[in-house]
């Protein structure tokens, strides 16, 4: 009989039944818990470009790993060759839901003024506001122009593109209200919390700094887009041959352009006077693993002076709020034996840019097809400098917790002699063992015969440098798998900041002094001696190197307007290493790692997605698409 | 008998107790059929007449001594019968065709006239039919039934696979064989939730709606009976109902002596047809090969092959030993048993169903993770508490404990990827040293025998525990004769643990420089995660029923108030391990602890689920001549919005039974039946609809960032974002789409019209059914015409429509021959669907239209190219004029696919694609026959099942050898062109059945020779298996009387026993799928028939 009482006991209302875990639009602006879980959501939804990003998707697990951005450049030896759009046709529609959300944010939080003092709400705002820029930051150096929503429209309606400057000016404002309206917080920021009006600020959330670096890099962009758009012949002829060219809705020009570049000298001159920010020096007496560490130290709770915003991955709370780029770029040996084909590996190209701290700069093997013979697996890298020996892992020298080493196979009689995936023919001394002498035709290699697998050996067999920039060198090895990595993303940072302004202070004509002070810096942290002139190439030189697999390289070349110059019938190469068995010594050897690239200058800008072009009637496609 | 009937329904120990009992009760029967003596008797002569029911002479008719079947006799025609008994006491057995059996004893009597009574052809048959039970012969609808002793006799683990082809329009598929898991997919005429979709009927036990689990997990002992409501019948349901409702009701006491029955059989599981792999000399001359191939494909240089001449020859000499990977993995057998007691008794006042059973079966994985346990017990009393006044109580409980590897996505998937993606020269373990797993040389896949074992990769372990309850109050309402009033609660609980362990584990190579292993860790940190999850599901039931009957009007009536209320909560926690010695989450690690739960968390839902309704319905028939029958459920659905949430769902059906008709009955007195009934009605549906979608607001926690990827993995958990400097995620909102404030049912308008016949009191029975179910205001979202700057998601709307077509047939024959009693029955069936506007992106041009919209079409069939043939030599590729890979066919070879080029182009590719089958879902006919037949004491039943017009596809290792590097394909691949020396390019090409093989990931026209979809490569899944036979021996009564056992029957049965296929599809089972559900992929888990012994008992 209690049974039948308990289940008889009636329930109101039977068919109201409510969601357990949804907030309607008064709950979520009723508190600044409510408010700050809806910023948590609008800053996972920045359209950055971090170690998910790729084959142009955000938040993407690397699959083949071969399709960051470090592909398309000239910075990684293997190549990703789109031949026009890179961005994955979604990502379009992903960033308006974003800006939907943020622009709701700013409406509804920007209407609570009676649940928030006026103060607090000016700083919400001003986030939204800054959020929404990154966003639309986002959209324009995809896209071009793209209409400008900053309401929340309750129908689909057709809408046109804005010009590509309508989109920078309104970046612009909404950065310069970020700016004026977000705290400016003290040094170290972003290992403590400080709370101004209510809402507490630090890691991971938006500040005056963040909001003036986003602005240096955004007026950076727009201002090379229009001092450098008429280098590029190929690119003006597209402009004047499309309709989205000669009515601006993609291009810059150089009035504009100047304008842009003030700006973000501005910008970057703010946050040096601040002196908030000072280059990372915790290991001066060892600069590569200084270098290496400024992008480790980089986790809630460590202090790096450096960082100016970082987003951070945690795998102790949640367990798979991760990443998976140590998986996909560490010699085999140092993770998990399921592993990917290791895509990041440098190029040539990008090994020959650091330079020896003698100021020599050879190049490791020159020619392509040519033997050069070398002492030790090690010698083509010593004397580069600090940055080099923080970026990558070379051959045949220590990481974490053996001798990384990789070679393709052997030498003998002059022909190469080339092992499979992970079986290669060894036949020297590595580190501390001896491995036995390998004298038996290398050409009826067995099942079963003696073998040795190198310890930098990848999938595919023949790497002679591995990415150590992001990697994590402290977590045990065995428990790099996917979905384990958990290393921050630093998204902006100081040193991108001396170089925006190195750039704007020169492109702007002031005194080389100007630029020379900050560049000096930078090459001093490297290890570098300082130069005694500046110039164009110097400063981006400096930027290639310093950036390296930080997906800037890429939009660099696109705002210098250089890639079809750079990429016509664009040959990158890799390095393989043997050993020779006549000579008794190393051999590297030049290769190419896939064709010859030729970028057309439609891939300035990516194509409008199909899709939004067959639902959106007003929408006009990109020159050369 | 109490004690061991106690320790059945509590214990799982009496395993062990209740075998040892019934060994002892065989043992008595054996000895007393020894002992027995036939004594001397004296003879006796009898006579009489036989007459039928009208008193009308019965010719014909057969007439034996019970015990001595070689005396006897028939009738003459004036249906007189003469008769020499050897014992004057003997009992005599009357049998004629269509009339029941009759024994008469001859103690004391000379003349013995018999009155034969018609059998009963069904007619009178009692149907359980939605909220209540009519007879057979007044049935306006399209209801089908299984016998409750026909589910019985079956030797498999789950009731859906013990109903396969017993009834037309119920099809069945299996999946998969995994002990415990219940994969099989079963649809009523071909009604599923969304065209192509995987949901099936509503389930309805004990009057309480129920889930299909629910379903599978009941033991065939206690089912009374089961029926099929198949169309506008069902509307009754309501919810969930528009694809067809399976109704069950479970036993209830007798009253009368305690009857003790139990039944018990011990069988081997037998692995069906599953592929092989190549062994070493096959794998390695394959892959050679297939360099080679692609090598002269391409032009380029010779190459130096992986495996060297003296490597192949050392397999073929049998100097290196293959490893067998499906062996290392996959055993041929395995074993199960099942027991179930139970007792029936009562008096007038109180009466009781008491059952009790355990089923073990176990799985084909060669380490033994893979078991399933059942425990059940089930107690039902009726008792009559007062005139009228009757109050029953069905409780039952189901503990079912099912372990497998712990293998995360998609079950067998890894295990099978890695199993083929192994080759014969990798070791299962080193040195045959199980301490050791062998890494494989090329790759760093885990080891396949290591993620079958418990100590390397781990388990995955479920302790489901069920209760079912129904309560019910009825009373006949003493002044108003017919009225009933009934009050009925259904209580269910479920409380499911599942607890996934997975260890650290290592895999070894042999380093022959330093003589040492070489480690390679396959681990995460160890880790064990336990989900439990708890569901509620409450349903009340208040109802009136009214039956009248005046003159020949007969009248009844019902209404009923029902709600529905189900929740689940659900709780996820997991921890690392430092030591995982003790798979406790206590001893985890504090770092990397999750927690995770909440309300139906574990189905994403967040919300209970409620339903309210009012059902009415009326009966009325003229004479048992004139049928009629109308219905209405008035429904209102929690997952609507208030002004669209409820629903109303008529439905009428009629029926005519012509055999009453004077015309018939006095002139065709060989007519037992003749019926026609149409019905029509319209049914709701609510399943997809995502509530809620009529309101807005933002989800906490979120789940996923905005980004998450559509096509390929999502990189990361995306909860929030890290904020501060310490504490992790600051959790984030998850955006709900624009609101539809006008969400609703979508609606189901079905129509049957059905013909039953059945004639020489059932000598032939057939029965037809054509049946419509169109569709519309399926939910979907839609897509055209909203820009991506609007930046948000539309909302469901009640937008695509569908239809389903089809007919069913059913044909009986039951007859006496002498002593041998048997019946044939012959059912099949054949339906289809398809969308009529189903939202999509428009198609580009007229081509795109025609390859790639789905509207106005069929939902299963499959595109591909046809094949005139493979080419011979290289003579006649260079003589074809048809351009087939895109380069001149100059990468083609002999043995290559020759494309026809349809639209006459000049070159055959994609465009050249046409329509070449049906399939890709499920087959459009299944069919199937039952047999059963008595003679003496013996019986046998068995039913062959199938299905055709079906077609399938297979991707990734079945239709390409090396579509992975390393890989070892399937022996099929064995059979293929190839060189005659495979170390010489210019020997003569011997042909086979495949073309010439590819290198691995090696793209082009050519090699897609055997992945591309084709007629080459589309198979008819066409077949017939012998689904179920049992051969059984009851012995006499009267030996069995001496040792106190009222009845003992032995039987052997068989599951699965043989199956054809169609030509071609050789290297796989035919219900092998190209996309298993289970798995999403090609990788599925064996499937198995098996053979048992058993035996019926009662006391």
């Amino acid at each position: 009989m209690a049974i039948l009482t308990g289940l008889c006991s009636c329930r109101k209302n039977l068919l109201d039944v409510a969601p357990t875990n949804l907030l309607s639009a008064t709950q979520i602006v009723s508190n600044d818990g409510a408010v700050t879980a809806w910023a948590a959501s609008l800053y996972r939804d920045l359209p950055m470009e971090d170690f998910s990003f790729i084959e142009g998707n955000f938040w993407r697990f690397p699959d083949g790993g071969n399709q960051y951005l470090a592909n398309l450049s000239d910075e990684a030896a293997t190549q990703w060759n789109p031949g026009g759009s890179y961005m994955n046709p979604a990502t379009y529609d992903q960033i308006y839901k974003a800006i939907r959300n943020v622009n709701s944010f700013i409406s509804l939080v920007g209407a609570a003024t009676a649940n928030f003092p006026a103060a607090q709400i000016a700083q919400y705002v001003a986030e939204g506001k800054f959020i929404r820029a990154y966003c639309y930051y986002g959209l324009v150096k995809y896209y071009g122009g793209v209409p400008i929503v900053l309401d929340i429209p309750a129908n689909p309606i057709p809408l046109p593109r804005n010009k590509e400057t309508d989109v920078y000016d309104l970046i612009k404002t909404d950065l310069d209200a970020a700016v004026a309206g977000l705290p400016a917080l003290p040094a170290g920021y972003l290992s403590t919390n400080t709370i101004v009006n209510n809402v507490t600020y630090g890691y991971g959330r938006a500040n005056k700094w963040v909001a003036l670096a986003l602005e240096s890099r955004v007026m950076l962009h727009a201002g090379s887009e229009g001092l450098f758009g008429a280098n590029d012949a190929n690119f003006t002829t597209a402009l004047a041959g499309s309709q989205a060219g000669t009515t601006g809705i993609v291009g810059i020009d150089a009035a504009h352009g100047n304008t842009y570049m003030q700006a973000a000298f501005n910008a970057s001159a703010a946050i040096i006077a601040s002196n908030v920010f000072t280059l990372y020096n915790k290991y001066s007496t060892n600069l590569p693993q200084n270098f290496e560490y400024l992008f480790y130290d980089t986790k809630q709770g460590d202090s790096n002076t450096e960082a100016i915003f970082n987003r951070g991955y945690d795998f102790a709370t949640s367990g798979s709020y991760t990443h998976s780029e140590d998986l996909l770029v560490l010699p085999d040996y140092i993770r998990s034996a399921v592993g990917y084909d290791n895509a990041l590996e440098a190029s040539c190209d990008l090994m020959d840019k650091f330079e020896t701290t003698d100021g020599s700069n050879p190049a490791a093997a020159p020619s392509i097809g040519t033997l050069y013979h070398y002492p030790s697996m090690t010698a083509p890298f010593v004397g580069k400098e600090a940055r080099y020996h923080g970026t990558l892992v070379s051959n045949g020298t220590f990481f974490r917790t053996a001798i990384i080493t990789s070679q393709k196979g052997v030498i003998l009689g002059g022909s190469q002699i080339s092992g499979s995936a992970n079986v290669q023919f060894f036949d020297t001394k590595v580190g501390s063992s001896t491995y036995k002498q390998f004298n038996a035709d290398p050409t009826k290699f067995n099942a079963g015969d003696t073998y040795v697998v190198g310890t930098g050996n990848s999938n595919r067999g023949d790497q002679t440098t591995w990415l150590k920039k992001w990697t994590d060198p402290v977590t045990d090895i065995t428990l790099i798998r996917d979905y384990t990595s958990r290393t921050s993303w630093m998204d902006m940072r100081y040193g991108e900041v001396l170089l925006d302004y190195a750039e704007a202070s020169f492109e702007l004509g002031h005194a080389p002094s100007e630029s020379l002070a900050v560049i000096n810096q930078i090459r001093a942290r490297a290890g570098l001696a300082p130069l005694a002139a500046i110039s164009r190439a110097a400063i981006r030189h400096e930027r290639l190197v310093e950036l390296a697999y930080e997906n800037k390289t890429w939009w660099d070349y696109v705002r210098w307007r250089a890639i079809t110059s750079d990429f016509t019938n664009r040959q990158e190469y890799n390095m393989d290493c043997f050993w020779d068995i006549d000579t008794n010594d190393y051999v590297y050897v030049r290769v190419t790692d896939g064709g010859a690239r030729n970028f057309p200058s439609s891939m300035y800008y990516n194509n409008i997605p199909s899709s939004d072009l067959g639902t959106d009637a007003l929408l006009i496609k990109n020159p050369g698409y | 008998m109490y004690k061991i009937y106690n320790a059945f329904i509590c214990g799982k120990e009496f395993c062990s107790s209740k075998k040892s009992l019934l060994i002892m009760k065989l043992a008595m029967v054996l000895l007393t059929l020894a002992t027995l003596q036939v004594s001397a008797q004296q003879t006796k002569t009898i006579t009489g007449k036989v007459v039928d029911e009208k008193s009308m002479p019965l010719p014909g008719v057969y007439v034996k001594d019970k015990d001595r079947p070689s005396v006897a006799t028939t009738t003459n025609a004036q249906g007189e019968y003469r008769l020499v008994l050897p014992d004057a006491n003997a009992t005599i057995v009357i049998s004629f065709i269509g009339y029941d059996t009759q024994e008469q004893s001859a103690r004391g009597k000379s003349i013995i006239n018999v009155s034969m009574v018609p059998t009963n052809t069904g007619l009178t048959e009692v149907v359980v039919v939605g909220y209540g039970t009519q007879q057979r012969a007044s049935l306006t609808d399209a209801i089908g039934t299984i016998n409750a002793a026909e589910i019985k006799r079956n030797s498999v683990t789950d009731l859906t696979n013990a109903i396969v082809g017993r009834t037309p329009g119920v099809r069945v598929t299996t999946e998969d064989s995994n002990p415990g898991l219940y994969h099989t997919d079963i649809d009523i005429r071909g009604f599923s939730g969304a065209a192509g979709g995987q949901q099936g009927p509503l389930y309805v036990i004990d009057g309480i709606p129920r889930d299909k689990s629910s379903f599978d997990h009941l033991d065939p002992n206690e089912i009374e009976s089961f029926s099929v409501l198949k169309d506008a019948s069902a509307a009754i349901y309501g919810v969930e109902a528009a694809n067809g409702v399976i109704l069950v009701t479970t036993r209830k006491g007798e009253a009368g002596k305690v009857q003790v029955n139990y039944s018990g059989q011990y069988g081997e599981v037998i692995i069906l047809k599953y592929p092989d792999l190549e062994n070493g000399y096959e794998q390695e001359s394959t892959y050679d090969e297939a360099q080679f191939n692609t090598a002269s494909s391409n032009r380029s240089n010779p190459i130096t092959p992986k495996y060297t001449y003296q490597n192949i020859q050392d397999y073929y000499n049998g100097k290196s030993e293959s490893t067998d990977w499906i062996r290392a993995i996959i055993n041929t057998r395995s074993t199960q048993w099942q027991h179930n007691l139970n007792l029936s008794g009562g008096s007038d006042v109180v009466k009781f169903f008491s059952s009790g059973g355990l089923i073990h079966e176990g799985g084909l994985l060669s380490s033994g993770i893979e078991y399933s346990d059942k425990y059940n017990a089930r107690q039902t009393v009726t008792a009559t508490l007062a005139k009228g006044l009757v109050a029953e109580f069905n409780f039952s409980f189901i503990d079912e404990i099912y372990n497998r590897p712990n293998q995360s996505t998609g079950r067998y998937y890894n295990l099978t990827r890695n199993d083929w993606s192994f080759t014969p020269q990798d070791q299962v373990f080193l040195f045959d040293n199980p301490k050791y797993y062998g890494q494989a040389l090329d790759q760093g896949l885990d080891n396949p025998r290591a993620l079958i074992d418990p100590n390397a990769a781990g388990y995955d372990h479920f302790d489901d525990k069920r209760l079912y309850s129904v309560t019910s109050l009825s009373w006949a309402v003493p002044f108003v004769k017919g009225l009933t009033a009934k009050f009925q609660i259904g209580y269910d609980f479920y409380n499911s643990v599942d607890k996934q362990l997975l260890h650290d584990w290592n895999q070894y190579q042999w380093d022959y420089t330093n003589n040492k292993y070489i480690t390679f860790a396959h681990s995460y940190p160890a880790n064990l995660t336990q989900n439990v999850t708890e569901t509620t599901r409450n349903d009340v039931q208040t109802s009136l029923s009214y039956q009248k009957h005046f003159g020949k009007n007969n009248i009844s009536a019902l209404a009923l108030w029902e709600t529905l209320y189900q929740e689940d909560d659900n709780t996820q926690a997991s921890s690392n391990f430092a030591v995982d010695a003790i798979d406790l989450l206590n001893t985890g690690l504090a770092v990397g602890q999750v927690a995770k739960g909440g309300k139906n968390f574990s189905v994403g839902n967040w919300y209970p689920s409620d339903n309210e309704s009012l059902i009415g319905r009326l009966n009325y028939d003229y004479a048992g001549k004139y049928l009629l029958e109308g219905g209405f459920r008035y429904e209102g659905s929690s997952l609507f919005p208030a002004n669209s949430r409820w629903g109303f769902f008529p439905y009428v059906s009629g029926g005519w039974r012509i055999s009453e008709e004077p015309f018939i009955k006095n002139n065709l007195k060989w007519v037992d039946n003749i019926k026609l009934r149409g019905s029509y009605g319209r049914l709701g549906d609510d399943q997809g609809a995502a509530f809620p979608s009529f309101i807005t607001g933002f989800t906490y926690p979120s789940s996923n960032s905005l980004y998450a990827a559509a096509a390929g993995r999502n990189g990361g958990d995306q909860v929030g974002t890290v904020f501060g400097p310490s504490g992790g995620i600051t959790k984030g909102v998850d955006y709900k789409s624009i609101a539809n404030p006008n969400i609703t049912w979508y609606t189901s308008i079905t129509s049957d019209i059905g013909l039953e016949t059945s004639f020489w009191h059932s000598l032939l029975t057939a029965e037809f059914d054509v049946f419509n179910r169109s569709r519309t205001g399926l939910l979907a979202t839609a897509i055209v015409a909203v820009p991506g700057n609007f930046g948000g998601t539309l909302p469901q709307v009640n937008l695509n429509s569908d239809r389903t077509r089809g007919f069913e047939i059913t044909l009986g024959h039951r007859d006496v021959a002498g002593e041998l009693n048997y019946g044939i029955s012959a059912n099949m069936s054949f339906s289809r669907s398809n969308w009529g506007h189903h939202e999509e992106t428009p198609a580009a041009n007229p081509y795109a239209n025609w390859t790639g919209t789905t509207t106005n079409r069929y939902v299963d069939f499959i595109r591909g190219r046809l094949v005139s043939g493979q080419y011979q030599s290289y003579a006649e590729i260079y003589a074809d004029p048809v351009i087939i890979d895109g380069n001149g066919n100059r990468t083609l070879l002999p043995g290559d696919l020759k494309y026809v080029d349809v639209n006459g182009d000049g070159k055959s590719d994609g465009n050249d694609n046409v329509v070449l089958a049906n399939g890709g879902l499920k087959p459009l006919v299944f069919f199937g026959t039952t047999f059963d037949a008595n003679w003496r004491g013996f019986d046998l039943t068995f039913l062959i099942q199938g299905a055709t017009d079906y077609n399938v596809r297979y991707g990734d290792g079945l239709s390409d050898p090396f579509i992975r590097d390393p890989q070892t394909p399937i022996t099929a691949f064995v059979d293929r062109w190839h060189r005659a020396d495979l170390f010489d390019n210019n020997s003569a090409w011997v042909p086979g059945r495949w073309p010439s093989t590819p290198a691995a990931g090696v793209g082009g026209e050519r090699q897609d020779g055997l992945d591309q979809s084709s007629q080459y490569t589309v198979f008819n899944g066409t077949y017939a298996r012998i689904k179920q036979i049992q051969i059984g021996y009851t012995f006499p009564k009267k030996l069995l009387s001496k040792v106190n056992i009222s009845k003992l029957r032995i039987f052997v049965a068989a599951y699965d026993f043989f199956t054809w296929h169609a030509k071609g599809l050789d290297f796989v089972d035919p219900e092998y799928t190209d996309n298993n559900p289970q798995t999403g992929s090609n990788y599925n888990a064996p499937m198995s028939g098996n053979i048992t012994a058993g035996a019926n008992l009662t006391f």
